[in-house]
């Protein structure tokens, strides 16, 4: 039963968490693919994928080294700012305060940057298509990395939360591949708010872990914490909401 | 060189966004630590205080962004 809820939490958060990151390289790929060839594409995202395994490679046994009541405080400390600050941004956007993420939007800048720029091709390769796909993946694939690293490493769940990456890895290479187009669909502030839940909540139980603190209920205590954050979440939506309101001005919508 | 630098800029921003809300977490991170620490009789409730106190931070931080978006709609009125 503990094992469930730890896997479960650990599986989801990494695959939601990797499935925005994905989405977001997706829309790289594709508008440099479309506008600078797809030679350079994948060549810039072969590389950054190479760059990103050693740089795991390199990190990440030397996590394993580290004591493990030190390495939750540090890796839950991480989580914490990590989940926070997602979290915070999506809160931000629910109550309209700041813009959604639009991948049409961001796939039309970048196409148009991208279709603009007039560079001559070297070695056979278009050097600022192979640069932008290149920053991209390895980009976005570090934030991968941390959350599978991180969530695997500090709870012993490196394979859940490999399995979970993974999964939205498949999943929008097939779909990618089909659509051909950004996934504009994705609900990415949704996306982004549950996993800013899961991995705040992951963030604060490390932490308490790490720094010694009696959980009651142990690993479950993670419901209690998820449902404290939701609950604050949806308080924040309101008091964002309120405390931009100019005087004078509530009631009226 | 500017690769590398952009690099190492997205990756201080994975984690800090505003550097107020980052360095209040961790500052009560570091409270609670301190204070479990010296008394660990505190263990039990130290767990409420870190997920209470992180949720306040948060919700102040929010509030205080609100604020901020209401001075700049009226200063921006003011103006026009």
């Amino acid at each position: 039963m503990i094992d469930w809820t730890h896997s479960v939490a650990a599986v989801s958060a990494a695959f939601l968490g990797s499935l925005v990151e994905f989405v977001e390289v997706l829309t790289i790929i594709l508008a440099v693919g479309i506008t600078r060839g797809w030679r350079a594409a994948w060549l810039g995202a072969i590389a950054g994928v190479v760059v990103l395994s050693v740089i795991v490679a390199a990190f990440g046994p030397a996590l394993l080294a580290v004591p493990i009541a030190n390495l939750q405080v540090f890796v839950g400390a991480l989580l914490l700012l990590f989940g926070m600050r997602w979290l915070r941004k999506a809160i931000l956007r629910s109550a309209g305060l700041i813009a959604l993420h639009d991948e049409e939007a961001i796939y039309a800048d970048e196409t148009r940057v991208l279709s603009s720029a007039r560079i001559a091709t070297r070695i056979g390769v278009d050097p600022l298509g192979f640069a932008t796909a290149f920053k991209a993946t390895l980009l976005e694939g570090i934030e991968v990395a941390f959350i599978v690293l991180a969530i695997g490493v500090a709870g012993g769940q490196l394979v859940p939360a490999g399995i979970g990456a993974l999964a939205a890895l498949a999943l929008v290479t097939i779909v990618g591949i089909f659509a051909h187009r950004p996934l504009a669909r994705v609900p990415e502030n949704t996306l982004k708010f549950a996993v800013g839940l899961l991995i705040a909540a992951f963030g604060i139980f490390w932490l308490g872990e790490g720094m010694g603190l009696s959980w009651p209920g142990e690993d479950l205590v993670l419901l209690p914490i998820l449902g404290v954050l939701f609950g604050a979440a949806l308080v924040g939506i309101r008091l964002a909401r309120s405390a931009a309101t100019p005087k004078g001005v509530e009631g009226t919508g | 060189m500017k690769v590398a630098w952009q690099i190492l800029q997205e990756l201080y921003q994975l984690f800090v966004e505003d550097g107020r809300l980052a360095m209040l977490l961790l500052l009560w991170s570091g409270i609670v630590w301190g204070i479990v620490s010296f008394l660990p009789a505190m263990a039990g409730i130290g767990g409420i205080a870190l997920v209470f106190g992180c949720v306040a931070i948060l919700l102040e931080n929010i509030w205080r962004f609100g604020l901020q978006k209401r001075r700049d709609v009226e200063t921006s009125d003011g103006r026009n």
